[in-house]
């Protein structure tokens, strides 16, 4: 190392040698030459522990690479190569002489990379000046010393000037020629080098450069995650990437609504600006937390004792569980609590419709209850069904009852008022519908019949089923009906004509839901169907190795998942595309030995389960699980 | 078949098939605007398309010139990128240089087949790839601070199934 000083300190007339030396005392091996007056400093490698420093400049290599303060990149890539080319070196002119120093006590440790060297010496790029040696343009080491006199690109060597002039002065085809045989020439290494100058002249950076609405364009193809990749890359990147109407088309294209922005979180250093992109972002945390994530521990909300529970409602952040105990509880699912216990009929209730602040209830009793979910009074008690009233459907003001007295009513909740009666079935009605004009119900006497409420007629008397009729649904156009026959009739409910009769299921369909022409069915058979009630096909069953073991007793379904539930025990999530079975969301240490889910609710974050059974070993409850995210 | 005549902004002329060149909604517009009839010696100048690039443009349009006009609106719509057709792939394979140059002609000429195509290959050009492939793919530096970039990764992770 004194050496190097020594060097170092020989040429005094003009190196600022503190800098480069004083607080560099293990500076690498320095070669020095004295060129018309001005100096040059060379950093060559040693020429033992050349492993070693293979690694080190590699890695100085990489840093340094990407901060060429010169366009045209003087950067010494061949580090090991330098002491053979050091060697050349001294015969490409008159005028620079080099002479290297090795020191072969030198370690990778002592032996700094660039990057150190300049951040010891407090040393900026705009005051690094490189240097051209050797034989032409590729064999060049990148210097940094304080001087203006250096050769730089600016001031390079006279004769390289002289080249480049001559260069410049042929043709086309001569240049063409001049680069034929330099690169005939070079070195692989020197090739390389010369490649890695190219390349980047035929890259361009498409988002950064092209005009805001074009490079939109190009965004607007990528799915969500690549875009978030693509914000990652540099600002002018994410600034496009972040745009809110890319988002909205994103969030459009899958069906996703914009949030309330009271419910984005922000932190304060936060880039993203869209609330589009916070709703995707969101919607898709939730989604993993539905799918994929660890399920949080449930809220259990304990109540009705040993009792069933037969309905339940969830509505904003309340639930309402109907029981053969005589009661209805009111419980809050933020903070797990029974806010109220509906108490007033004498029999078992057995349907339950909600909304806003009004829930009505109705049971063997032979009643129908409103009751005001604020307060927990009831309102009024709705007399005049003659047997059990076993289910309803709730249209703004005015529910309709089917009971096993065979008859429907049509109630005015406000008023407590019996508007009209629906007769004409010959057995129980088991399942209803209403949505302000038409009601439809079905019964134990196999048939269906859709009626007009303000006539008070029966417009259709659907036949076909060959058994009770045990599940119904309506969307104003079509009338689907399950039965104990196993099949499920799909009717036009103008023309009163059965459309499809869907086959597949091997025993009594016992719950449905039908959205946008898709229905999903859940059966005793242990299997769920989604079908296409268009076409009548069955487009999943969702079985498998992982399906239900018992009975499907509730299911719910939106645009990504089914949930269904079973009297195994189990809430099983399934995708609704594949028909592939995602996880279970519940499974009861008790299923299979009794432990049963009666019923399941779910809105977009949360998921009700009212679980139980009826030999005791699994206590009545609701299970309340929390799937929302926050969008960080 | 009636011909016109297109310069490029190096002032080099191209003889089209007139059929060919209504592919570019601007060139239609602007036939239509100046009312140049078959016999007409006049020029049309496209002043921001080099010669290299109206070769290609011609080129591209002329294998389309019997592909049914594409659908104007996109929103709502799914936008797939696997829908490039074979001939299309290999006609841009070119550096980006010149696909870049393609874009801009695209949308100069306002032909939407060509520039949806070459819009869709940068994309596929994105597609897949890390933060820092996409850096390498297009030459970007990589401007964030260590803590900005910390923090930006932290707001674009992406929860994936597997």
């Amino acid at each position: 190392m004194e050496g190097d000083q020594l060097d170092f300190e020989d040429p005094s007339s003009s190196l600022e040698k503190t800098d480069s030396t004083s607080q560099s005392p293990t500076m690498c091996p320095v070669v020095l030459e004295v060129a018309e007056q001005e100096l040059i400093i060379e950093e060559s490698a040693p020429t033992t522990d050349s492993d070693e420093i293979v690694d080190e400049t590699c890695t100085d290599q990489d840093l340094y690479s990407d901060e060429s303060p010169l366009p045209g990149g003087w950067v010494n890539d061949e580090w090991t190569d330098a002491s053979c080319e050091h060697e050349d070196a001294s015969s490409v002119n008159g005028v620079v002489r080099k002479r290297k120093i090795s020191n072969s006590t030198l370690t990778s440790e002592d032996f700094p990379s660039k990057k150190q060297y300049y951040d010891q010496n407090n040393l900026t790029h705009e005051r690094l000046i490189p240097k051209l040696v050797e034989n032409e343009l590729d064999k060049v080491d990148k210097i940094k010393i304080r001087r203006s006199c250096i050769p730089s690109k600016d001031n390079p060597p006279e004769e390289m000037m002289e080249w480049l002039k001559t260069f410049t002065k042929w043709s086309n085809a001569e240049r063409m020629l001049a680069i034929d045989m330099l690169v005939d020439e070079c070195e692989p290494t020197q090739v390389r080098h010369m490649l890695q100058l190219i390349e980047p002249q035929f890259q361009r950076d498409f988002i950064s450069l092209l005009p805001k609405e074009l490079a939109l364009y190009v965004l607007s193809y990528l799915e969500p995650k690549d875009l978030l990749k693509a914000a990652q890359t540099c600002r002018s990147w994410m600034f496009l990437s972040e745009d809110n109407l890319l988002w909205r088309e994103k969030c459009l294209n899958a069906g996703i609504p914009l949030m309330e922005q009271s419910t984005i979180k922000c932190s304060k250093n936060h880039y993203s600006t869209s609330p589009w992109k916070a709703s995707y972002m969101r919607h898709h945390a939730i989604e993993m937390n539905w799918r994929v994530k660890p399920i949080r521990m449930p809220i259990i909300l304990k109540g009705h004792d040993d009792h069933v529970i037969t309905c339940l409602q969830f509505c904003g952040n309340q639930v309402v569980s109907g029981s053969d105990d005589n009661t209805l509880k009111v419980w809050s699912v933020i903070t797990g609590k029974c806010l109220r216990t509906l108490v007033g009929h004498t029999g078992g209730v057995w349907s339950s419709q909600m909304a806003d602040n009004v829930i009505i209830s109705g049971s063997t009793d032979r009643t129908l209850k409103v009751w005001n979910s604020e307060t927990g009074q009831c309102t009024h008690t709705l007399y005049g069904h003659t047997s059990t009233v076993r289910c309803m459907h709730l249209h703004e003001n005015k529910v309709v009852s089917g009971s096993r007295d065979a008859s429907l009513r049509l109630w005015d909740i406000r008023t407590g008022q019996c508007l009209s009666i629906f007769l004409g079935h010959q057995a129980a009605v088991r399942c209803v519908q209403y949505d302000g004009r038409l009601i439809v119900s079905g019964a134990y006497d196999y048939l269906v019949k859709v009626w007009d409420a303000e006539s008070e007629t029966c417009l259709h008397t659907l036949s076909g089923h060959t058994n009770r009729v045990y599940s119904l649904q309506f969307d104003s156009t079509h009338v689907v009906s399950g039965s104990l026959d196993t099949s499920i009739r799909v009717w036009d409910v103008e023309t009163g004509t059965c459309k499809h009769t869907l086959m597949g299921h091997q025993s009594l369909t016992s719950g449905m839901e039908l959205r946008d022409n898709i229905l999903v069915s859940g059966n005793a058979d242990s299997t769920v169907k989604v079908w296409d009630i268009l076409t009548g096909q069955c487009l999943q069953t969702l079985s498998g190795p992982n399906k239900h073991n018992s009975a499907v007793t509730c299911l719910q379904f939106n645009t990504r998942f089914v949930i269904t539930s079973s009297d195994d025990g189990t809430v099983k999530l399934w995708d609704v595309k594949t028909g592939d079975f995602i996880r279970n969301l519940i499974a009861l240490e008790s299923g299979g030995s009794g432990g049963v889910v009666w019923r399941i609710r779910a809105n977009e974050t949360k998921l009700v389960c009212a679980v139980g059974s009826r030999n005791g070993t699994e206590e009545t409850k609701l299970f309340v699980l929390d799937f929302d995210a926050d969008y960080k | 078949m009636p011909m016109i005549k297109l310069q490029s902004s190096d002032g080099e002329v191209f003889q089209v098939d007139f059929e060919i060149a209504k592919a570019s909604v601007t060139i239609k517009t602007m036939v239509e605007d100046l009312g140049l009839e078959e016999e007409d010696e006049e020029i049309v100048p496209l002043p921001n398309v080099n010669a290299g690039i109206l070769k290609k443009v011609i080129q591209w349009a002329t294998y389309h010139k019997d592909d049914p006009p594409p659908p104007e609106d996109d929103e709502g719509r799914e936008k797939r990128t696997d829908d490039i057709s074979s001939w299309d792939a290999d006609f841009l394979k070119v550096d980006q240089g010149t696909l870049f140059e393609l874009i801009l002609a695209a949308n100069y000429l306002d032909i939407k087949g060509l520039l949806d195509v070459t819009c869709k290959t940068v994309a596929n050009m994105i597609k897949g790839k890390t933060p820092e492939e996409i850096r390498k793919t297009f030459n970007i530096k990589n401007d964030f601070t260590a803590a900005e970039e910390d923090q930006v990764r932290k707001e674009n992770e992406w929860c994936e199934e597997k």
